[in-house]
């Protein structure tokens, strides 16, 4: 569980103070899926560095599985338990082998050899990547090296995922891939997920979309009845999903159809009409 | 024609093991003022590609002209730097002033222009990207958000009055408000003051928006050009190589793979609907 208590933190600069998060509640519980959005400055990006301690509060507390971000001798337990994911693959990635690059996590945990290596072909086999085990990550795609960053960070074995929009660089195909990797951790390996995005289709999977404004949170609800509130949607900068905004058309138009969130809903809707 | 390249081949480390060809005899031209998106996958060569535009990278073979002219024999690329002018990814990194109008200044003070032309360079160049003289020339290019301190960064590429603007992703990684800015202004800077326009984007939402004409590079070469209803026609292409067909596209595939009579080739809302209304009031005939 991830308990964040009454959360402020300031930027110090030179001539002023920018608040980034103003008295900030909020809890995570164990396998969720979780999406922050915002606009840009909104503070999710902060928000998201508190959750392994990289930043910390300012006031308030951030506390993983019990333990304070803020007590230095709790940082190491918390970060085997919080893996981050940034936007740029190509600043996370370390080594010049990639199996090298996936095995620097647990090596630093001072993981014992052999279990480095099961831990190492388990953490590539869930990113299905297991036939680059020998690759040097430049000759990589995008969406490939992105996924090695994940498999680093997984080694470590966390059960908190939080990554930071990590398909903002991708092509279509590389956002696909990471995407896909995310879900199948968050259903079939019970990862917890915090997922930091500007992309709407990625958001509709989510358990909970909280949506951050000027540092507090506006609206923290399922996918469904997070796009239902259009005037607090406008806001956060957060645009409808284009299939809701066209079921909203064809309901004017006088067809009974639920509002729907990806085409896929839209098409069995449609297809289920008469 | 503004730009046009003539079989143009590029390798980077080229007689080395490491060599790696990154374009293959790209025949490729842009007319004044037209709209031009160009998409592929990662590692196709965009990049590569829009450095030849303003002499940035020498092809290997083949030639580029701009306006007619040879580039580095008959226009030197100082030259064409300035007609051509091109917004990298995260242009707001290579923000570095103490305020705006220094920062969108930095090109025309470099050309020698006098204080006059300088200040009706930035006045001009801040309108053109929606920002306010009076309100940002005097503002740290850094208290700004994500979007006006790209905005900021496209000024100072207008300020050298450019007839052509290429943007590598200019709307990656901002929020909604923040990309639809960007489009409105670049679509305005199209329309109204007739700026021939390069559009790199993954976002083929974006694409089918905005463009009149979409190039797609794959493996180094040119796959496909034409209209955006020409060229998301051909979706399985484009799946294959990576890539992806617009949102409302998608819809309209699906439901014609399910027994709907609706066209395959819109991209906008009202028009979608439309053909879904009519598809579905000749099913209940």
């Amino acid at each position: 569980m991830i308990e964040i208590s009454n959360l402020t933190h300031v930027y110090e600069q030179v001539d002023r103070e920018i608040i980034a998060l103003k008295d900030l509640s909020l809890n995570i519980r164990e396998g969720e899926f979780v999406v922050f959005v915002g606009r840009n400055g909104s503070g999710k990006s902060t928000l998201a560095k508190h959750l392994n301690g990289l930043l910390l509060p300012t006031s308030g507390s951030v506390k993983i599985d019990g333990f304070e971000t803020s007590l230095e001798e709790n940082l190491w337990k918390i970060r085997q338990r919080v893996g981050m994911i940034f936007q740029n693959p190509d600043n996370q990635i370390v080594a010049t082998v990639v199996e090298e690059d996936v095995a620097f996590g647990p090596e630093n945990l001072g993981v014992p050899r052999e279990e480095i290596r099961r831990h190492i072909d388990e953490a590539l086999r869930s990113v299905h990547m297991s036939e680059y085990a020998r690759f040097e990550p430049h000759l990589l795609s995008g969406g490939q090296k992105q996924r090695v960053a994940i498999a680093g960070v997984l080694a470590m074995e966390p059960k908190y995922l939080v990554l930071d929009e990590p398909t903002s660089m991708l092509d279509p195909k590389g956002k696909r891939e990471v995407i896909e990797i995310i879900q199948k951790l968050n259903k079939e390996q019970g990862v917890t997920v915090i997922l930091v995005t500007h992309s709407i289709e990625e958001s509709i999977y989510a358990d909970r979309i909280v949506g951050i404004g000027r540092g507090q949170i506006v609206l923290d609800a399922s996918p469904r009845d997070f796009f239902g509130e259009t005037e607090l949607l406008e806001g956060l900068g957060v645009d409808m999903p284009s299939a809701a905004l066209l079921s909203l058309k064809l309901q004017k138009e006088g067809y009974e159809i639920s509002r729907a969130l990806s085409m896929e809903e839209l098409a069995d809707s449609l297809c289920s009409l008469n | 024609m503004l730009i046009e390249l003539k079989n143009v081949s590029f390798t980077y480390m080229p007689d080395t093991p490491l060599a790696q060809q990154a374009i293959k005899n790209v025949g490729f031209s842009v007319r004044t003022g037209e709209f031009v998106g160009l998409v592929g996958p990662t590692g196709s060569g965009k990049s590569t590609l829009i450095q030849h535009f303003n002499g940035l990278l020498e092809p290997l073979a083949g030639e580029v002209l701009i306006d007619g002219r040879r580039i580095g024999s008959e226009i030197s690329a100082l030259l064409v730097r300035q007609k051509i002018g091109v917004v990298f990814q995260f242009p707001e990194n290579q923000l570095f002033e103490d305020t705006v109008f220094k920062d969108v200044a930095f090109g025309p003070c470099n050309l020698k222009c006098s204080d006059e032309e300088i200040e009706e360079r930035v006045r001009s160049a801040l309108k053109m990207v929606g920002l306010d003289y009076f309100e940002f020339k005097d503002r740290s290019p850094f208290t700004l958000s994500g979007g006006e301190m790209r905005r900021v960064a496209i000024a100072g590429v207008l300020a050298m009055n450019p007839s052509c603007l290429v943007l590598d992703e200019p709307t990656s990684g901002l929020d909604s408000i923040g990309k639809r800015e960007i489009l409105t202004h670049l679509e305005r800077l199209n329309k109204e003051h007739g700026l021939t326009i390069i559009l790199i984007s993954h976002d083929m939402n974006e694409i089918a928006r905005m463009v009149d004409r979409v190039v797609v590079l794959n493996e180094g070469k040119i796959e496909f050009d034409g209209s955006p209803k020409e060229v998301f026609l051909k979706r399985d292409d484009l799946l294959k190589m990576g890539l992806d067909v617009p949102e409302y596209a998608s819809l309209l595939i699906k439901l014609n793979e399910r027994g709907f009579d609706v066209p395959l080739d819109l991209f906008e809302l009202n028009e979608v609907k439309d053909s879904i209304v009519c598809a579905l009031e000749r099913r209940s005939r």
